[in-house]
């Protein structure tokens, strides 16, 4: 069983893979893309719904590309069962992706998204620290409202303090130094 | 809580919906594995479970994996169930684990003596743990195995006859599976012992054309459930009279209205069926 398992998982990550006789069924590489699309497609909605900022920014056609080409290295895999767990390593990733080097903020975007992830699946008590060399505030106004004027990168730094009250994730930019202090008591406790 | 017949799976964009207008179904199902961290969908839910009698469904156990049950993943299940008390806990004849990594999807079995036991015995080890009996469903599939000896079918009922899980019954699985693997869904449905089945699940699902004209069906959950599906709902339901049936519907979901509404019809075919 452990050699068919591994066989069939070898076969649904290569899609020229020619060993298909453990298929009885005709139509077998069908059959079989039938398995690789469900996979692709729960992967690239679990990553859409954990980053929306990213397919706002690169648009669906693009992110979604992204997402196929993350999900086709089978290290970036989920490895637990529940996808809420998986995402960690997406915001990383952006920076390798060499068509995305014009968009160095993209991680930063990500990050923060990651971290609202996080807040949300985490009981209340935590609370999450980021910052960003990007004005990451105008960004997310931006992407929340793409009438306002375009964002100056130079225009600064960002410091935010992610937490959740009740069923709402909630944001609070702060100053470098309340970042700082905040970041400090954390540490301390 | 007393638990009647239809139930409805419930998703994320309708919890605001049955927590502030509530609903005619009389009860609801819900993905264990949305549910593991102690975050806000879990507190959600809490409400929900307050008010309605509530099923764990679970995708993500892998009771068919050859390396065993995720030892980790049960510990989280076990303490979701604690918290819930689920009148039903249910989970797939499937696997999608292998080493350390998870596909989300649920891959078929070859069903012989070797994978038999190996689904029993990470069945036996879920239910020790859990201290609760599995519902096991039926899988929707696309391939069948060139070792296969057992029918898909009868496969499902050893599994339950050796650990006594129960079988969730998906009507729509069956159409899709006997579709694409030219089973008959009639006896598919007959040859099952009527004691065994403890829940039925119904769902929408598509169709695929392949080059040659021939087609395949895909278990989608993005439409309503097809006359083909209703009609073998019928079929089964007097078999299998009084069993708590649900309906899922996970793509392209509709306002809660139109899915209460398709879910109700199922109370129809409740009320006439006649057991034989």
């Amino acid at each position: 069983m452990q050699t068919l398992q591994c066989q069939f998982e070898k076969s649904l990550l290569d899609s020229q893979a020619n060993d298909l006789a453990f298929i009885a069924s005709n139509h077998k590489r069908e059959r079989l893309n039938i398995y690789r699309q469900t996979v692709m497609d729960h992967c690239r909605a679990a990553l859409a719904q954990t980053f929306p900022g990213i397919w706002a920014l690169l648009g669906k056609e693009c992110a979604d590309n992204v997402a196929r080409l993350f999900c086709q290295e089978k290290e970036n895999l989920p490895t637990t069962g529940c996808l809420e767990d998986w995402g960690s390593t997406f915001p990383q990733y952006l920076t390798q992706i060499k068509a995305l080097t014009a968009l160095p903020y993209l991680q930063d975007v990500a990050l923060y998204e990651w971290y609202k992830q996080l807040s949300y699946t985490a009981p209340e008590t935590e609370v999450f620290l980021l910052q960003s060399n990007f004005p990451l505030q105008a960004i997310i106004q931006l992407i929340d409202n793409p009438s306002l004027p375009e964002v100056n990168l130079n225009q600064g730094k960002a410091w935010a303090l992610i937490v959740r009250d009740n069923y709402q994730v909630i944001t609070h930019w702060l100053s470098e130094q309340q970042w700082y202090q905040i970041r400090a008591i954390a540490h301390a406790g | 809580m007393e638990v009647n017949l239809i139930g409805l799976g419930l998703r994320h964009p309708h919890y605001q919906h049955v927590l502030e207008q509530g609903s005619s179904v009389d009860w609801f199902e819900v993905h264990s594995e949305n549910f593991m961290h102690h975050g806000a969908a879990r507190r959600l839910l809490m409400t929900v479970r307050d008010k309605y009698p509530l099923s764990l469904h679970g995708v993500g156990l892998s009771l068919g994996s050859a390396d065993g049950v995720d030892k980790e993943h049960l510990c989280r299940l076990k303490e979701l169930v604690c918290q819930l008390e689920p009148f039903l806990l249910s989970e797939h004849l499937s696997w999608s684990k292998i080493n350390q990594t998870y596909y989300p999807d649920l891959f078929p079995l070859p069903y012989h003596a070797q994978s038999l036991q190996i689904v029993c015995d990470n069945i036996d080890l879920a239910q020790d743990y859990l201290n609760r009996t599995l519902l096991i469903e039926n899988p929707s599939s696309y391939i069948e195995y060139t070792d296969s000896i057992y029918r898909e079918v009868d496969f499902l009922i050893h599994v339950a006859q050796r650990t006594g899980a129960k079988i969730l019954l998906d009507i729509n699985n069956v159409v899709v599976s006997c579709h694409n693997h030219h089973w008959d869904p009639k006896a598919y449905i007959l040859a099952i012992p009527s004691h065994l089945v403890a829940e039925i699940h119904l769902a929408g699902h598509s169709i695929k054309t392949l080059e040659d004209g021939t087609s395949l069906r895909i278990d989608s959950h993005d439409a309503p459930v097809c006359a083909e599906v209703w009609d073998l709902y019928a079929f089964a339901l007097q078999r299998f009279h009084g069993c708590p049936t649900l309906l899922e519907w996970d793509q392209n979901i509709p306002e809660f209205t139109d899915l209460e509404q398709e879910a109700m019809k199922a109370t129809r075919y409740a009320n006439i069926a006649m057991p034989i």
